[in-house]
This record gives structure tokens, sequence and C-alpha cells, in this order.
């Protein structure tokens, strides 16, 4: 854990965490591709990067978990369990999707959020712009059930991105990330 | 068909004795030998019985393949459902054996695989248009296809008897 002082200063603005200093908001995102600088799309370079940084409640909870953010909100600083709260008021499954984006990340992985792809993570072993063949996570909590047509549509999916679809859901009892990934099968 | 192999039907299972035996299981890749008579589970008397490759006997009267369906299909709703998988996987040229639980499984070998000498290759687990499967099911029969180093397929069955397979291996990352 970083001490205190040195870490990024980040402030809640309703359900977004901003990094008001440009030059910390770059570092964040070259130290692994943290947050989407404001109004660059796809950053080639720290120039590009240098710019307000919007990161999501799952990678505000896991900088702060960190130590390398410290999170104010209205001007006063609030702590993990506030930003954990505030998280589950805007994603249902926030307990899932952060255990699993944090299982990731601590194997290195660089995790941006997957909407365009239809599913919940895009994981890349460098970085964005670098590969470009990420996989795509779908995250599910353990009580779920999957309707057989869901996978056909996952399937065709991974297959029309030409991304690899994997699910993930969590194993309570052995607390630990469990991840399946499905491909057509020529039979 | 008076030529087709003679199968006796007793409690849902089949059996072929004599020279027959050992033809149809060899050129079948079907059942179980057990002591010199060839033992065929339902699906397999269904399969060969569609196929005209056997005639069927229970208590000296023959029964079409119709007749065996719906009887059979009376204690057992899946039946069919598993006929369909088991031709299906059949006629794309895999020899099949029962999996290891009560449900739609089966045991596959690789293609060209020589029997008894490898075990099988995957694991195919039957699922059906409109029936969602838990995902501490599917987490079971995950681990029990590793446990046994199986690949685990997912066979999807539509509501016309359509299958479209996907491979749903555990991965670490």
């Amino acid at each position: 854990m970083m001490p205190e002082d040195t870490a990024i200063v980040a402030s809640v603005i309703g359900s977004r965490v901003l990094v008001w200093s440009k030059d910390d908001g770059a570092h964040l995102y070259k130290a692994g591709f943290f947050g989407k600088p404001l109004n660059v799309s796809k950053p080639k370079d720290e120039t590009e990067a240098t710019a307000y940084l919007e990161l999501s409640l799952l990678e505000a909870n896991y900088l702060l978990e960190k130590g390398t953010i410290r999170v104010s909100s209205g001007g006063r600083p609030i702590q993990q369990k506030k930003l954990v709260s505030l998280a589950k008021k805007h994603f249902k499954l926030f307990d899932e999707l952060y255990t699993v984006y944090k299982d990731l990340r601590s194997k290195g992985y660089v995790v941006r959020p997957a909407m365009k792809f239809g599913a919940d993570f895009a994981v890349y072993q460098y970085g964005p712009g670098i590969d470009h063949a990420p996989f795509i996570v779908h995250v599910l909590p353990s009580s779920a059930a999957i309707d057989p047509i869901e996978m056909v549509r996952a399937g065709r999916l991974s297959h029309t991105v030409r991304k690899k679809f994997i699910l993930a859901t969590i194993d309570e009892g052995q607390k630990k990330v469990l991840y399946y990934m499905f491909m057509w099968w020529k039979a | 068909m008076s030529e087709s192999p003679k199968c006796i039907l007793n409690n849902k299972k089949g059996s072929i004795s004599g020279p027959d035996a050992d033809r149809v299981c060899q050129q079948g890749s079907i059942g179980e030998m057990d002591s010199g008579k060839l033992i065929l589970s339902d699906v397999e008397i269904l399969y060969l019985l569609e196929r005209d490759k056997i005639q069927l006997i229970e208590s000296g009267k023959q029964l079409t393949f119709p007749e065996l369906v719906e009887s059979l299909s009376k204690e057992d709703q899946d039946l069919w459902l598993r006929f369909l998988l088991y031709s299906d996987l059949r006629r794309r040229g895999y020899l099949v054996k029962p999996g290891y639980g009560p449900q739609l499984e089966y045991r596959v070998y690789r293609r060209g695989a020589l029997m008894g000498k490898e075990p099988a290759k995957y694991l195919i687990y039957g699922l059906i248009e409109g029936e969602p499967i838990a995902i501490n099911e599917l987490s079971s029969i995950s681990s029990s296809a590793k446990l046994s180093k199986k690949d685990l397929i997912l066979a999807i069955i539509d509501r016309q008897g359509e299958i479209t397979y996907y491979d749903a291996s555990e991965v670490t990352l």
C-alpha cells in the first residue's frame, strides 16, 4: 500500500470517479489502462492520454483498495466502504463483477469494459491497441441458470467479433473464480 | 428383413446371441459383450432397429421401431432426446458409450479410436432448448469431465431435434 500522500486524488461525480489532474490521469492510463481519458477514444501515447480521466466504480474501488488513489466526494474524503455501497447502487452484480475484475487484474491482465462486444469485460494480455484479440468475459452469479439459447447467442457473438468468449462465475465454496470457455464444436 | 440378426428385448435391454453377437458388435461398434452375448442399451437397440440392422423380439412377438419408442417413452420422457443425441453422434462417425449419470450424457471417443485401447475423449452433455442449466450443475459436470480427463461438450438440442455442439472447457486464466 502506497503512503496516502503519494496517492492520486480522485473525485466522485455521480456514478463516475474523475481524476482532475491530467498528468495523474495520463499516469494511471499508462500504468495499466485504467479509466477513459475524456474526449480521447483510443489514446496512442501519453500526450494523447493527458486529459481528465474517468474511472469506473470498479476501477476506482480497485485502485482505492491498492492505495493508488484516494477518493473524495463533495470535497470530503470517503472510505472504501462508502465507495462499495455507491457502486452497489449502480451495479446490481457489483460483488460478482468486482471479484472477477480483481481476480483478472491480480493475474496481470488489463480489464476493460466490453459493452461494445455485448459482455461485461474485455480482457487483454497487454492492453487495448496492443493485442487485438481480447477475451470477452460475461459474469454470472453462482445462483444463476443459463438458458441454452444464451450459450448459442454467446457462441455466435464471439464468432462474429472474433473473440474468445468466457463465462465467469464464483465458486462460493472454494472462494475462487471459475472460467469456462465456450467454443463452437465442429462435431 | 428376415436375414437381420434377432435381438431379444428383456427389461429395456437387448441381447443378441450366437455368431451374430460378435458380428453386430464388431461391425456396429456397439453394445457390450457379456459371456458370448451382445448386450444393447435402449438407445442402441433403437439405433439398430431404425436402420433395420436387427429384428427385435419381445416375448416371442416382433416389435417395430415406433412401438418400442412408444413403450419406452412411457417411463422415460427423455428417451427420444437420448436417441436423437446418440444417433446424431453416431452418424457423425463417433463411437458412443453411456455417460456416468442418468442424464442426457454420453462418453464419445475420438474418430478412429480403437475400442478398449484408449479412454473416451469427450463427455457429451445434452441440453434442451428452453430448459436452463444451473451454474452449479454446469460446474459439477465440468469437474467430473476434468477428473476423467475429458473435454466437456454441450449438445444443445432444439425443438425439432437439430443439435449444435459447444466445447465448454473450464480454463485457467
